[in-house]
């Protein structure tokens, strides 16, 4: 193991020392993320246990289709394909800091270590966590591999499937760091985020669309014609082990599959060469070098007319400048869109219509109108920053009014602003401009109410937890099962809410009358709960 | 030693060092001063190879920073301004870390590493993540980490800063003692009274270009000052501090 490694002219010692390092750093952020601040081996343990059950659910599932599909080229295809799109997802959702882990230039900057190490201690982590991440979700179709089509089968679907999740790695890694020589690494970063959205659009679009494709009946007779187009994309190379192990050896069997090894080889060969050096170094520069400030930062945020003094003010300008600077807090308030326009096409493909069936076809709308305030609540509460929340605490303003403008700012900058677009795009979506616009109201009330809520339930003081205290307590959960139920209940009494103009006057009314109810609790609430808050920094 | 001449770079259009050439001696302390955005935090990145000049040429220990960076970096122990440690560790497994990257065999990185975090009085929080530590506990570690492999050139950037007194003498007499044994140090402060006591050499740096350089008595007398903080008040553009005050106040009037 030292020779190869140090063939390849990394230092084995700095190599296995930072590995370690970095994956146990790496695993720690990660449970004690996933287990609200928790620390220990203990609650890290439980939080791989979880992605275990998680990701073996997966595997289940597709183990059913090797044992129906009478097509295994097919069913080859499309695990490989699920393979490397979720170790492709994660890598750039969960484990981007494997990718774009500047700041450590930061800590390792001036020690002795060469690019070229530095590299291979990344690519190690990144190769750990996908090949870890497979590892849980192929090994039950392996299993089934093995136990119904043999052990040559077995074998064939091992490699093709650690080899599509190694094909996709290595292809992100590279990609990047030729992004990175591009267009440098800040913006780059930004770039990450955007696609990190579209990729977490495309897992949700992904998951409507086979959901609605995919029955038993289909997967049973479904067959794939290898076509020259079918072979040439890269699940195909992978999917063709295991024509291979059913001993066909035809042209268009063996090609792909040749493919595929030249394709791992050239791309672990451009990553260990070329690609390492000077890695690191640019970087690294990057992070210690002043950023340039964009034109954007440099104009100050305005409050807006409505916010005119005070708490109110400082909130509307905090939460403003954050939403322009801080790109986690931007991308976190931004997931919503995606999904809406996500729900609205699964409605508009199916033909809803909002006054009967508001809560039908459109349902899932409903409920990202109604979550929207507690995502806002959560992105709001917890950032990067958030030691400069001493402001809060050392400056004698009233804690409580700051809670509740936050509260009216992020009504304003955000909550508005969505329901007007899920109007428009409700309006287009069912060519019923007025049911929309009253659907979406009476939503638009219901979701305000939850964030009063949300409020009532945790007050706290924007941006001023860390990012990795948890994502919210155990009461959070009971109200998204609290909105599911009032969705459904919108579903059953649709019909008799949108019968006539005195229902639904009757229902909003009672939607306003629980706000003003709820405003008023959240102000006794929020004024005890304020006084108790403490700086966390 | 240390040594820059005519060293420059930017970031964008704005000249961040303009032609600065520095020598620094084995056995001496650099009291390296400026006032905010003088050049000093891009000096000290250059000179431990965090990044590169665009003109000019940097020997440490003998070996330029371009050319042999991994020479440079073996050679000096560096306390950045921030304490950049990994949270996620705790002090034991830092230290760890950092001993297997200047290659120090195990014996030596763990005796090392007891004593040190024992007379920083870290003992006792050695198995916890450095994220619960205090400023000055960090601050404690990134000093042990940047005197474990024995440098021969120390470069310390603010290293008292969230010290207490008592870690702080500690730090102070450290430096002093390694000066005597022969290494080189490059001290950057904006705490003058400790400069002025602690360095065989000042230099003094604004807008990027030197603008002083001697022993604290040569750059008073050069001045006629009577303190190295009305000296560097002088050579720095610093403005009448009584009026400044007296403005600040009326400002706060309106």
């Amino acid at each position: 193991m030292r020779g190869l490694i140090e063939a390849a002219g990394v230092d084995y010692d700095q190599w296995w020392a930072l590995t370690r390092a970095l994956l146990k750093r790496d695993f720690r952020t990660r449970s004690s993320q996933m287990s609200r601040g928790s620390r220990g081996a203990a609650t890290g343990g439980r939080a791989l246990f979880a992605q275990l059950i998680f990701y073996s659910l997966f595997g289940f599932l597709f183990s059913g289709a090797i044992v129906i599909s009478k097509d295994l080229f097919f069913v080859g295809v499309v695990l490989c394909a699920y393979v490397m799109f979720m170790v492709g997802t994660a890598v750039l959702l969960d484990h981007s800091s494997a990718l774009t882990a500047a700041d450590d230039y930061a800590v390792l900057g001036f020690r002795p270590l060469t690019s070229r190490t530095y590299f291979a201690v990344r690519l190690t982590n990144v190769l750990a966590y996908t090949l870890l991440m497979t590892a849980m979700v192929v090994y039950i179709p392996i299993a089934a591999l093995f136990v119904t089509h043999g052990i040559a089968a077995g074998i064939a679907g091992f490699f093709a499937l650690f080899g599509s999740s190694l094909a996709v790695a290595f292809a992100l890694l590279l990609g990047y760091a030729s992004l990175q020589r591009l267009v440098g690494a800040e913006l780059l970063k930004q770039l990450l985020s955007y696609l990190q959205m579209i990729m977490s659009f495309a897992v949700y679009g992904g998951y409507f669309l086979v959901s609605r494709m995919v029955s038993k009946s289909f997967l049973a007779n479904f067959t794939l014609t290898k076509t020259w187009w079918v072979v040439a994309l890269p699940p195909s190379w992978f999917a063709s082990y295991f024509e291979m192990a059913g001993g066909n050896t035809t042209l268009m069997v063996v090609t792909p599959a040749l493919v595929s090894v030249i394709a791992l080889v050239a791309m672990a060969s451009a990553l260990t060469g070329r690609l390492s050096a000077g890695f690191a170094d640019r970087l690294g520069e990057s992070t210690v070098a002043p950023r340039r400030a964009s034109a954007n930062a440099a104009r100050p945020a305005k409050a807006g007319w409505w916010f005119r003094g005070g708490e109110a003010r400082a909130m509307a300008l905090l939460i403003r400048s954050q939403f322009r600077n801080d790109q986690k807090f931007r991308m976190g308030v931004l997931t919503i869109v995606p999904l809406t326009v996500l729900y609205i096409f699964q409605g508009v493909t199916r033909d809803g219509n909002v006054t009967q069936q508001p809560g039908g076809e459109f349902a899932l709308v409903g409920f990202a109108i109604m979550m929207f305030p507690a995502m806002l609540k959560m992105q709001l509460t917890r950032s990067d920053s958030f030691k400069a929340s001493w402001i809060f605490f050392a400056a004698p303003v009233n804690r409580a009014r700051l809670i509740r403008a936050s509260k009216d700012v992020v009504v304003a900058m955000f909550l508005l602003p969505y329901l007007a677009f899920v109007m428009v795009a409700m309006s287009w979506a069912t060519h019923s401009p007025l049911q929309a616009v009253t659907h979406i109201g009476l939503l638009g009330l219901i979701s305000h109410l939850v964030l009063q809520v949300t409020i009532l339930m945790e007050p706290e003081l924007p941006f001023a937890k860390p990012m990795d205290k948890g994502r919210g307590p155990a009461s959070l959960f009971a109200l998204f099962i609290g909105i599911g139920i009032v969705n459904v209940l919108l579903t059953i009494f649709a019909q008799k809410l949108y019968g006539s103009w005195i229902n639904m006057l009757a229902t909003a009314a009672v939607a306003i009358g629980a706000s003003v109810f709820v405003e008023l609790l959240t102000k006794a609430r929020v004024e005890e709960q304020a006084r108790k808050l403490e700086f966390v920094g | 030693m240390i040594s820059t001449e005519n060293l420059s770079r930017n970031y964008g259009t704005k000249k961040a060092l303009i032609g600065l050439n520095l020598s620094v001696q084995p056995g001496e302390i650099l009291g390296f001063l400026g006032p905010n955005g003088a050049g000093k935090s891009t000096t000290v990145k250059i000179l431990t190879g965090m990044i590169h000049p665009d003109a000019g040429r940097a020997t440490v220990a003998g070996f330029d920073v371009v050319q042999q960076p991994m020479e440079v970096k073996k050679r000096i122990g560096y306390v950045p301004e921030t304490a950049a440690l990994y949270d996620g560790l705790t002090s034991g497994e830092y230290l760890e870390l950092i001993a297997c990257l200047y290659h120090l065999d195990s014996k030596t990185a763990t005796t090392r590493r007891g004593e040190l975090l024992e007379l920083f009085g870290l003992t006792d929080a050695v198995g916890q993540r450095m994220s619960e530590y205090s400023k000055g506990m960090r601050q404690k570690v990134a000093i042990i980490a940047a005197l474990m492999h024995r440098p021969e050139v120390l470069i310390m950037d603010e290293p008292l800063d969230g010290l207490d007194a008592n870690a702080a003498m500690v730090v102070k007499e450290l430096v002093k003692q390694m000066a005597h044994q022969g290494k080189t140090v490059l001290f950057c402060s904006h705490i003058l009274e400790v400069v002025d006591r602690m360095c065989s050499k000042i230099v003094i740096i604004n807008q990027g270009q030197l603008v002083a350089s001697g022993t604290s008595e040569e750059i008073k007398r050069e001045t006629d000052s009577a303190t190295l903080e009305s000296a560097f008040g002088k050579l720095t553009g610093g403005q009448n501090v009584g009026q400044v005050a007296a403005d600040f106040l009326s400002a706060l009037e309106k």
